[in-house]
């Protein structure tokens, strides 16, 4: 009988332990997410003002936006590229990750730091890199091919199209893809993978009946999220498409909101943003659907979790080659159409003759006042921002996953929002913020802070995305176990969820820094005197024209990158390693 | 004979002095264009430390470390420059709009923009009252002074159809619109998205508006889209788009310094002023009303005028104003005048009084540029 009650008032008390935690941890969650709903509140309003008077409220920024057949044209387009995008990203990295992740591919913890090198590159100087390889008039590629093969008289490759677009922008984001794929490969178990063969499944029945569908949630989760960033990217539809008169609607908008000439029209962001909102709560409802489901796709258990090696044979040189062409076309190109801009006196595609022209002089241009100061803020949002993002990250998946919270549907959703909000909208949004409601006595407007703010706010969808895929592998039974064994939820996720997050927390932070460290559209808005970053500096220069100076600062931001990337290939693989055992 | 040989003495004394006066004050500005007013702007900005927040204007960073040598030479205030680096002037005073509404103080204290912009701060009360400035510096035409003398001009802008020198013979130029139906546009030209130039084409000096002019220009460009000509949009800033052959021409450029950067880095660029869309604009410097170093913010926009302020801005922006004689943009206008080309002088006053036109007509070209209309 003693026993009996002893037994119910421990159970009693990690009960009370559990629910306090969880009261806690929701309290957190909910006050981050209020802010994003304040956020969008402020976007909400902005989108019914009237573009020249605030004060005014009206339905004019909407009917002029979708009731204008051309948008409709933009619209499609946008459909096109970012199927293309999600395509292209995720047929390069979906081999990519399961390659260094489950096979024996001889120096695969190469394959890391050079996916993530690519993220580096500015995409102005990837495009513009494309433009001079693969343009109909001066793609050089083009011109070899013509002079190669007599019987063409045309261009080949018209990378000027919509479908052109999209597989440069795929080829750029699949190293996104490939980090978020990374960790589930990693995760899974290959019970099911080595049931499958003893059945008798071949290699590649075993990918596709039991390998892709195991990782279906992570690739989905991933697609979902290229996709949205195809629906708002501007800077390959900008350098491309709106330079050759190919809208999409982040490039239209853009082009309505923030012309060069006559006032910006933030409204007009306001009335398309409600549509991404709309486009991004569909997805958000595709994918709690899917991971409604989730106990199909534990991989992770108490028992016998033992990650398995596919080797490869000689089918490494295959492995290596596939790699080796995404990183020649996603890393070695830009990179050298941006060594060679730095080189120039004004940008111009590739020929013996301009090679007389290489000189230094862009270094030479450099305010190196204004760019220790954007140097010093660029680090700090670096450090910080992926820092806070994986507390956060971590509390509100454990609140959507775990938790067994009632709302913990609508926590996710308002979670993904941001990532569906053009960046654009939420520094116009926390402008007002900081002007209006934050007293001038608080440090915050025309800071570094206000960056951090908004960078935190605009990614909290990444981690969350991460975490709650990578929950999703690792069964309930160890929480359960910990909890009789009389741990409380932060005892559990101290001592046993954080260490087998380890892997996924390493890329989301690592990948987190570089989104941080190259973010250009939020912080565009948001940078005055003192709070200049590194991308922003890049831009101005790019804005007056002095696009070979912009190189050369993007060379310097890439060579600070270095120490990040090498700590990430020594520190990871360790990680990798400490993992595995 | 004592007397005439000491009158002499001191004639070549006072000679001397002056010589040396002469050399050691700068240069004419030094001595011709001080006044008192000018001498109690210096005091004040001294007295504030000589502190100048100043957006955009003279963008290379050696060129602002020769800006402060030459102001501590001219008046000898020690000039800290916080350069405020922000060029897009659109974004730039829509933000310091919102400032102003919030209460807050401006981002900057010199404001650097055009009649794209400097009208809206007018509008919203943002430019500082200014009555003294021909006090100041009596070589500053009154004409040119923005009404409130809340800005003045930084340099002259002349807008024109930039083309790249290698891709395109010489008779194939344009000397006026119609040329760009040639069929050799075809698949060659860029526009701005934002019609720019095209939009005060029908503007006169008078500040009256030619709707069919206006009308004559938009059936051009319907054209010129509809052929295949204008296959591309590109920034007035992206003549480097020009100049690497992606495209051949751009109609049209904003201004024609951008074209003169690219020829002096040794880029292919021509520019071609058209008479029907040339015309001279001013890139202006507004003085906030609420600047936190007024003084040294007005001592600076003084400076500019200068022929000091001049040369250094001809040196690194390959810009200076219309109307100082020897200037290269008066030798430019002057030229074009004697050619027959006589670009129409746009002021802000001219600009006010047709914007309603302008603003109409600008909407429907860029529909056209955009492709929002055949």
């Amino acid at each position: 009988m003693d026993t009996t009650i002893t037994a119910e008032r421990a159970a009693g008390a990690r009960l009370g332990r559990f629910l306090g935690a969880r009261f806690l941890l929701i309290a957190f969650t909910g006050a981050v997410l209020s802010v994003v709903l304040l956020l969008l509140a402020v976007i909400l309003d902005i989108a019914f003002q009237d573009p020249l008077d605030s004060s005014i409220y009206t339905l004019n920024n909407f009917s002029e936006l979708y009731l204008d057949p051309f948008v409709y044209g933009a619209l499609y387009n946008t459909a096109v590229f970012t199927a293309v995008t999600v395509f292209v990203a995720l047929v390069l990295a979906v081999p990519i990750a399961w390659l260094a992740e489950r096979t024996d591919l001889p120096g695969k913890s190469l394959v890391f730091p050079l996916m993530t090198a690519s993220a580096v590159i500015p995409g102005t100087f990837g495009a513009l890199g494309w433009l001079f390889m693969f343009h109909p008039r001066i793609g050089t590629v083009n011109h070899w091919l013509m002079d190669l093969l007599p019987f063409i008289d045309t261009p080949p490759i018209n990378i000027v199209s919509v479908s052109g677009m999209g597989f440069i922008s795929g080829l750029g984001l699949s190293s996104l893809a490939f980090i978020m794929l990374a960790a589930t490969f990693r995760a899974m178990d290959p019970a099911l993978e080595e049931s499958a063969q003893i059945h008798g499944l071949s290699f590649s029945q075993r990918i596709w009946h039991v390998t892709l569908p195991l990782m279906w949630p992570g690739i989905l989760a991933a697609g979902i999220y290229i996709g949205t960033i195809g629906l708002a990217s501007f800077d390959v539809p900008a350098i491309i498409g709106m330079a050759n008169r190919i809208f999409t609607f982040s490039t239209f908008v853009f082009n309505e909101a923030d012309p060069q000439e006559g006032p910006p029209n933030f409204s007009i962001v306001g009335a398309a943003s409600v549509l991404m909102i709309v486009v991004g709560l569909l997805l958000s409802w595709w994918y709690l659907k899917v991971i409604s489901r989730s106990h199909r796709y534990t991989v992770v258990t108490g028992k016998s979790y033992r990650p398995n090696i596919v080797p490869l044979g000689r089918w490494w040189i295959a492995g290596w080659a596939f790699i080796g062409i995404k990183l020649t076309l996603g890393v070695v190109f830009p990179f050298l159409a941006l060594v060679w801009a730095s080189l120039m006196p004004y940008y111009q595609p590739f020929s013996m003759q301009a090679l007389a022209l290489v000189s230094l002089d862009n270094f030479r241009q450099i305010p190196w006042d204004i760019f220790w100061m954007a140097t010093r803020n660029t680090a700090i949002l670096t450090l910080t921002v992926p820092t806070i993002l994986m507390f956060v990250g971590l509390a509100i998946s454990w609140v959507v996953i775990r938790s067994g919270f009632r709302y913990a549907w609508l926590v996710d959703m308002i979670a993904f929002l941001p990532h569906a909000v053009p960046n654009l909208i939420f520094s116009v949004a926390i402008l007002v913020i900081a002007l209006f409601w934050v007293p001038e006595s608080i440090p915050f407007y025309n800071t570094v802070y206000i960056i951090l703010v908004v960078f935190v706010i605009a990614r909290i969808s990444f981690p969350t995305r991460v975490y709650n895929n990578a929950l999703l592998q690792i069964h309930k039974e160890l929480d359960e176990a910990a909890y009789v064994s009389g741990l409380g939820p932060f005892g559990v996720l101290r001592s046993i969820l954080v260490p087998l997050l380890a892997p996924a927390t390493l890329y989301a932070w690592i990948w987190i820094a570089l989104l941080s460290y190259r973010e250009l559209t939020l912080a565009a808005f948001l940078t005055a005197k003192d709070n200049q970053t590194l991308p922003t500096l890049v831009l101005n220069f790019v804005t007056r024209g002095e696009s070979t100076v912009a190189a050369a600062i993007s060379l310097l931001l890439l060579a600070f990158m270095v120490p990040l990337v090498v700590l990430y290939f020594f520190f990871g693989r360790r990680t990798l390693q400490l993992g595995g055992a | 004979m004592k007397d005439s040989r000491q009158g002499f003495r001191k004639a070549l004394l006072a000679a001397a002095l002056l010589c040396f006066a002469a050399v050691a004050g700068s240069g004419p500005a030094m001595a011709a264009d001080r006044t008192a007013a000018l001498d109690a702007l210096i005091k004040a900005s001294k007295a504030e430390g000589g502190t100048l927040i100043a957006h955009a204007i003279i963008d290379d960073v050696r060129a602002r470390k020769e800006a402060v040598a030459a102001m501590k030479k001219m008046y000898g205030v020690d000039v800290k420059w916080e350069y405020v680096d922000f060029p897009n002037q659109n974004r730039f005073a829509a933000r310091l709009m919102k400032e102003a509404k919030a209460g807050r103080q401006p981002s900057t204290d010199v404001f650097n923009g055009t009649q794209s912009t400097i009208p809206r701060l007018l509008k919203a009360n943002m430019l500082a009252e200014v009555k003294d400035w021909r006090d100041i510096y009596p070589r500053l035409p009154a004409d040119v002074i923005v009404p409130g003398g809340g800005a003045i001009p930084e340099h002259t802008r002349i807008g024109g159809f930039a083309y790249n020198t290698r891709l395109v013979p010489k008779d194939k130029v344009p000397q006026k619109l119609e040329d760009l139906l040639d069929p050799f546009w075809k698949g060659k030209l860029a526009g701005t998205p934002y019609a720019a130039v095209w939009d005060r084409a029908s503007v006169s000096e008078q500040g009256t508006f030619d709707e069919e002019k206006a009308k004559r220009i938009r059936g051009l460009l319907s054209e010129m889209v509809k052929k295949g000509h204008i296959v591309g949009l590109i920034g007035c800033g992206d003549e480097n788009r020009i100049a690497s052959g992606e495209f051949v021409g751009l109609a049209m450029m904003c201004s024609a310094n951008n074209v003169w950067k690219g020829q002096a880095k040794g880029a292919p660029l021509g520019m071609a002023y058209i008479e029907e869309t040339s015309n001279l604009t001013h890139s202006y410097m507004g003085l906030l009303k609420q600047a936190k170093y007024p003084a040294t913010a007005k001592l600076f926009m003084v400076f500019m005028q200068t022929p000091e302020g001049q040369a250094l801005n001809r040196k690194w922006e390959l810009a200076d104003t219309s109307y100082y004689p020897g200037n290269t943009m008066y030798k430019i206008a002057k030229d074009l005048r004697d050619r027959g080309v006589a670009p129409p002088y746009i002021s802000i006053p001219t600009y006010m009084k047709v914007k309603p036109q302008v603003e109409k007509w600008k909407s429907e070209y860029k529909k056209i540029l955009v492709g929002q209309k055949k």
